[in-house]
Parts: structure tokens; sequence; C-alpha cells
């Protein structure tokens, strides 16, 4: 990940004009600051690795394109509990060892599709540990969160409207497929 | 305000106060201003005014931060107002938090209040409903409170006077006990409503489901162009403060209107501490004022006092107005003040699954929240073993559902094409409580907030009549679900939730023909200090079951004008 490019968002994300430190810029230091959890800027990198396999850049953009691991790291550090966050934290620890176990090379290097057998195996309930869960689902509902409420989606996907002008009763369906607006 | 000090008493003189700026203050204002009188409109908290301090009304789902979650911090701090449905991150300033304001509860009661120029009238819910002779009778006929001492005639032709002002949606439905109004096109129900809605009229002969009665423009007529207000957008992100005016607030509608007739001055940031009370003269002749940012106490002077600082807030007042006449609290020579409080029973709901109907769906927001099941309950008669009854919001929903399930591209593109789902329906009950003496307020003897007001003890339960009732709604509306042939019925009493979250409080100043057994008479003035008037929520001497704002606005109006024309007669 172009890391500038992730600064750039990072300032999308939390809105309104930040200045970064040096350290920041060279990858030394975290993209975020929290107020109760502790990351290193390793395993926020990592976290980024997470929630690009969750959502991969294709046609359109992807978690990393859009700051998701630092919209999860939000959410976790000011709208969960303290139980949430130590699991969260112990099970991304535990996360890096894994991957370290499997192979030699970093998780961020791995092919998508191997990124991504290891991630559904934690999604269909076979982690091993309860911390290793809570991380999971931690990141995956705040990642497709991210990615469902953010402009991007709201603009370009599902169309979310703020200002609606009607309500219509009555509306034929012609298939279950219909995509239907936001709200 | 720096040279107040020095300020004549002319200056800090009025032809009338209004104490409170909420939904009945801000009529209050707009009626007393509107007859020339120079009124001074006092509002506990900041000034918001319409449109400009609105500040997230235009914002999209992504530019807040926690996508409109409270950060657990918030809610740890605040677990009163974080209950509340409407507590999220795009309205969390229009409430008040729970270590600002405290007050000391004897049971639990949520208590939820805005204390900004408009007050919760910038969140209600904005259901409007008038009442009808069977709510008015309801002590009288079974014997609990005292009789409410007018009836449905006396307040019909002003809840047409507010009506047309606010601007009501609704349809002509000729039920004899939800009278009809003064009403701009109702909102349609949908295709599962429509269904429910004739299925219950082929099935029972007293009930009903009807489109919800709402303050919302569907269509505007001249006088809320005149307002500045246009046609409801359908946003339904009416919390926020509406840029458009399409729903009724005092700060979209009625201070605007009061501020444009040039008589009024409003003072935000002024704390009422008590009604002044002259003993010679026999009536009140101002209130004394804590500026909340200086803490300044300062004396303001008028014909007439209006106090609509919200139910409880208006005992909180009138109990600390003391005085040689009046030791327990202004008007109270019966000391029912503060006593017989009500409330509204929110405490179940029924949901269920709807199979069919697939064929259709709906389009954008319906502000009228949907359907609306008036009471069919001991209408004309007794019938349970329970008193009085409920009414029911009633909203069929058609999901859409994106499968979120796997990773990777495939789930990008199942979150990209969400599904039609199939139709739910949903009730929730609305109930009528019996004011009881051991439903009370009071002022704590020792406790005081920062302004030095004496904190409020509030004391207030269910009884047995509110589980009855809770249960008879449960099984009616189950059983209406069960004919209607809806599936997967599921009841759901709200465990632990205590009274208030309904914010509908009401009473401790109740209406009454005898001043041994209540505080103001017909006119809402209070029997014993004819130049004070209580229209807000403290005033109901019961609670019927419908939504109580639209009776505080005529009740306002009607007061207002009879209080202006005594004054004319030079009785006030």
């Amino acid at each position: 990940m172009d890391r500038r490019v992730a600064i750039k968002n990072l300032a999308l994300v939390l809105g309104g004009a930040t200045l970064f430190p040096k350290d920041m810029l060279a990858g030394s230091s975290n993209l975020i600051q929290l107020k109760n959890v502790k990351i290193t800027p390793a395993q926020e990198k990592l976290l980024a690795e997470v929630t690009e396999t969750i959502i991969p850049k294709t046609t359109s953009p992807g978690a990393k394109d859009m700051g998701l691991h630092l919209f999860v790291l939000l959410m976790l550090d000011d709208c969960y509990n303290k139980q949430d966050q130590q699991q969260f934290t112990e099970g991304l620890k535990q996360f890096a060892a894994i991957t370290a176990k499997m192979s030699t090379k970093p998780f961020a290097v791995w092919p998508q599709a191997q990124r991504e057998a290891l991630l559904l195996t934690f999604e269909n309930g076979k982690a091993d540990t309860a911390e290793l869960n809570a991380f999971y689902r931690i990141t995956k509902d705040k990642t497709v969160q991210g990615y469902t409420q953010s402009k991007y989606f709201m603009t370009k996907k599902v169309v979310y409207e703020l200002i609606p002008s009607r309500y219509k009763v009555d509306v034929p369906v012609k298939t279950n497929n219909t995509a239907v607006k936001h709200g | 305000m720096a040279n107040l000090n020095i300020d004549s008493v002319k200056e800090r003189t009025f032809d009338a106060i209004v104490i409170g700026s909420g939904i009945s203050g801000g009529w209050a204002a707009k009626e007393l201003t509107g007859k020339g009188l120079k009124t001074l409109v006092l509002e506990r908290g900041r000034d918001v005014k319409h449109g400009v301090d609105y500040p997230t009304t235009n914002m999209y789902p992504w530019e807040f931060k926690h996508r409109n979650e409270m950060p657990l911090s918030v809610r740890e701090e605040n677990p009163i107002v974080s209950r509340c449905y409407a507590f999220h991150e795009d309205a969390a300033h229009f409430f008040v938090k729970d270590k600002e304001h405290p007050y000391v509860q004897e049971k639990p009661f949520d208590w939820i209040r805005g204390y900004q120029v408009g007050g919760k009238s910038l969140l209600w819910a904005r259901q409007t409903q008038r009442w009808s002779d069977f709510d008015f009778e309801g002590p009288a006929r079974d014997g609990f409170a005292v009789d409410w001492p007018i009836r449905y005639a006396d307040i019909a032709p002003w809840y047409s006077y507010v009506e047309k002002f606010a601007g009501i949606s609704g349809n002509k439905d000729g039920i004899a006990e939800l009278p009809d109004g003064e009403f701009l096109p109702g909102f349609p129900l949908n295709t599962v409503e429509k269904y429910f809605s004739d299925h219950v009229k082929k099935t029972y002969n007293n009930r009903h489901v009807i489109s919800a009665r709402c303050a919302h423009l569907s269509k505007p007529e001249p006088i809320h162009f005149e307002q500045g207000r246009v046609q409801c957008q359908n946003r339904v992100l009416c919390q926020r403060g509406c840029p458009f005016g399409g729903y009724f607030s005092s700060n979209a509608s009625t201070i605007p209107w009061a501020m444009k007739s040039g008589n009024m001055t409003l003072r935000p940031f002024s704390v009422v501490q008590s009604i002044i009370y002259d003993e010679n003269k026999g009536k009140a002749t101002g209130v004394r004022v804590i500026d909340t940012n200086t803490k300044e106490v300062i004396e303001y002077y008028a014909r007439i006092i209006f106090v609509n600082a919200a139910a409880l807030n208006t005992n909180m007042i009138l109990l600390n107005s003391t005085s040689n006449r009046f030791p327990n609290g202004l008007g109270n020579d019966s000391g029912v003040l503060g006593k017989y409080v009500a409330f509204h029973l929110y405490t179940a709901t029924v949901n269920a699954d709807v199979d069919g109907f697939t064929e259709f769906k709906t389009e954008g927001r319906n502000p009228a929240g949907g359907g609306y099941i008036p009471r069919f309950r001991n209408v004309y008669k007794q019938e349970t073993n329970f008193l009085r009854g409920y009414a029911a919001g009633l909203g069929a929903y058609r999901s859409s559902h994106a499968d979120s399930s796997g990773v990777g591209s495939n789930l990008k593109a199942s979150l990209s094409s969400p599904k039609m789902g199939g139709w739910s329906v949903g009730s929730h009950m609305m109930g009528e409580t019996i004011p009881k003496e051991s439903n009370y307020v009071k002022l704590d003897k020792d406790q005081k907030d920062q302004w030095g007001m004496p904190l409020l003890r509030i004391s207030v339960d269910y009884d047995d009549n509110d589980r009855k009732m809770t249960d008879d709604y449960l099984e009616q509306v189950g059983e209406m679900f069960e004919t209607a042939g809806f599936k997967n019925i599921r009841k759901n009493i709200t465990q632990g939730k205590a009274p208030g979250l309904d914010i509908h409080e009401m009473g401790g100043a109740r209406m009454g023909h005898d001043p041994k057994t209540s505080i103001l008479n017909k006119w809402n003035q209070v029997h014993t200090c004819s130049n004070v008037f209580v229209t807000d929520g403290a005033c109901m001497t019961s609670t019927a079951c419908q939504n109580p704002s639209l009776t505080y606005m005529a009740f306002t109006a009607r007061s207002v004008d009879y209080a202006v024309s005594e004054m004319k007669k030079g009785n006030l």
C-alpha cells in the first residue's frame, strides 16, 4: 500500500486538514492515534492487509484505498468495551503468529486466494481461540460497515438519498433482484 | 446584559412572560405577541435558530464519525439519555446529558429533556391526534383522578385553530373516538398496511387502522409558506431539525412568527427560579431568573405569566415559588401540586412476518411512520378487567438484504446487489395510565443544582392496571395479526423499561373544577393566582392514549385567548 495515499485517505476518513509528522510518513508510527487500544505500526499495517482481503481492490476501490482498517480501529477504540478491545488486540497478535507459522512470507504478499482461505476458516467458525474469533468478527463487521457506509458505496453502488421527496406505495416489483435504495 | 443591574424596573417589565419555548411555550409566544402583548420568552438553554443551528441536518451517513453510533464513553457517562431511541450522533446535541442536569430517582424514571429554544419540539415524533369526549369523560365515568373541567366542544375549535397553522396531515376517517381535524392530505398506507386495515374493518366492527396523523406539510398552504416552510421532503431525519420546515417545531414556526411581530424578547440561558407572588396585590408580579452563564439573579415583571417549562419542570417552578400565602408552592392550597403524575405505556410491541405481496414495494420514506390503531378497548363501556385502553402504531416494511457472508470480490459483489426480502409488520403499544397520588414529583430538601435550584425527586411507577393492559394489548394485537394470516408472531414486553422513555410525562398541576383537588381551572388558570397559566403537560388531568402535543397547543391558544380577553376587561 502506498503510505502517502493511505495518509491522504486517512485525512478523508477523519475529516479536516491534518498535519502529519515525518515518522508517520516513513511508516514508523501509527496512522491513527487511539485513546484506549494500543496497536503498533506493524499491526496496523497487518490489519490493513486483512481488511484488503475482505474488500479487495478490483475494478473498484478496495479497503486500503478507502482506509477501512482505520475505520475498524476508530470504531474499536470508541464504541467497543474493554473486553472486546483486549480480545481484538490479543486476537490480532495471534493472527500475526499464525500467519508467520504458516509461511515465511508476510501475509501481505500471500496470493489473495490464500489469504481469503485463511479468513474463511475464521468466517466458518473455525478460529482456534475466542480472541482470534473476536478479532475476526469485529474486523469483518466494521470493514463491511465502513465499506457499505462509505461515500463511494453510497454514491456509486447502492445510492443513498438524502432528500427522497416522495413516498410511493404499491410500486410494482419486476424482480426480487432489484437493488433497493438506502433508507 | 452588562447593564442589567442598573436597568430600570421599567425595562424589565413586559405585558406577558412565557416560561419555556418548546411546543406549548412557542404557541404562547405566538398568540400573546399576535395579540399585541410585549412578551418576554424565557428559555433555560441556548438559542437554536431555524436552519442556522441544525449542524447535522444535511450530513450524509459517511460524514458521521461513528456512522451515527454514540461512543461507548458517552453512553457510559449518560445511561439515561442513551436509552432514548433518538440519541445518536445526528441529534445528541439537542438532548440534555445526564450529568449536566441531575435529578433524584426515588423509583427508576428516565427523564428525557431538550434544553434549548424549541425544546423537544425539535425531537418529537410528530404524531398528532385529537382527543374526544370518550377521553375527557374518562375520569368521571371510570372514577379516577378528577373530572376534566372541559369537554371536547370546548377545545374542538382550538384544535382546528392550531392544526391549520401547524399543518397536520391525515384523512377524514369519521371515527367518533378520534375526531377528524383540519387536514392536509394524509400519507398513504402501503400495500400490507392497507390489507391489514381492510382485514381489521371486516373482522371487527369497532377497530380501525388509519394512516397516522402527523405534523408534516404533505401539501403546504399559504399560511405555511408565510412561515417560510415548504413541503415535507420525506427525509425522515426530523430529529436533526428540518431546513425545509417540513414538520412543525417551535423553531420553524411559532418562535420566528412571534419574533416577526416585533413584540417578542427572547432570553435564552435563563433558568426560572420562581414566580414572584405579591401578597398585597394577591397575584404574581413576575419571575426570578438565574442567568445560567453569569449566575446573576434578575427579576422580570409582567401582568400575566404562562408556565410552559415542560411538565415536570413546570411542577418544579411552581413548587419552588413559595411565599407566605403559598408556603407549599404557588397555587398549592390543595396539596395536590406535583402529584397525580402520569405517562404513557410504551411497554410492548408485536412483530410478525407477512407472506405474499411480493409484487409490491414502497419507494421513498413515510414521515407518518405508517398506520395508527385508535383505542378500541373500553370506549363505549367498561368491558375488560383494566381501566381505559391503548392505541397502537402499525407499520409494514419490505426488507432488503445484502448477503454479507464470505470475503473478497464475491463479498464485494453481493454487498452491491441487495435482494428484496419479504414483508414484515410491527406494532407498538401506546397506553393510557391512571394518575395516582402515589406517582409524584417533589423538591429535594438538601440537594441543589449548580444554579441553586433544588433537585427534583421523581417517584413514578407502573401499576397493576398497566400490566393488565399490556397483556391485553399483546393478546389483542397478536390475535389481529393471527387472523390476518401474519406469521412468526413475536410478542415482546420491553423488560426493565422505566417510565419516562415514552417522553409523555403529564400532570402534577392538573385542571379541575375544584380548587381543593386541582391546581388549574378550565382555562388553565391557577385557581388561586389568576394571572398565572399553565398550558404544558403539567395541566393534564388524565392522559388518554393519544400523543399529547397537539392538545397542549390547543390548550395554549385557547388559554391565551381567554387571558387576553380578561386583561382587556380589566380582570387581570
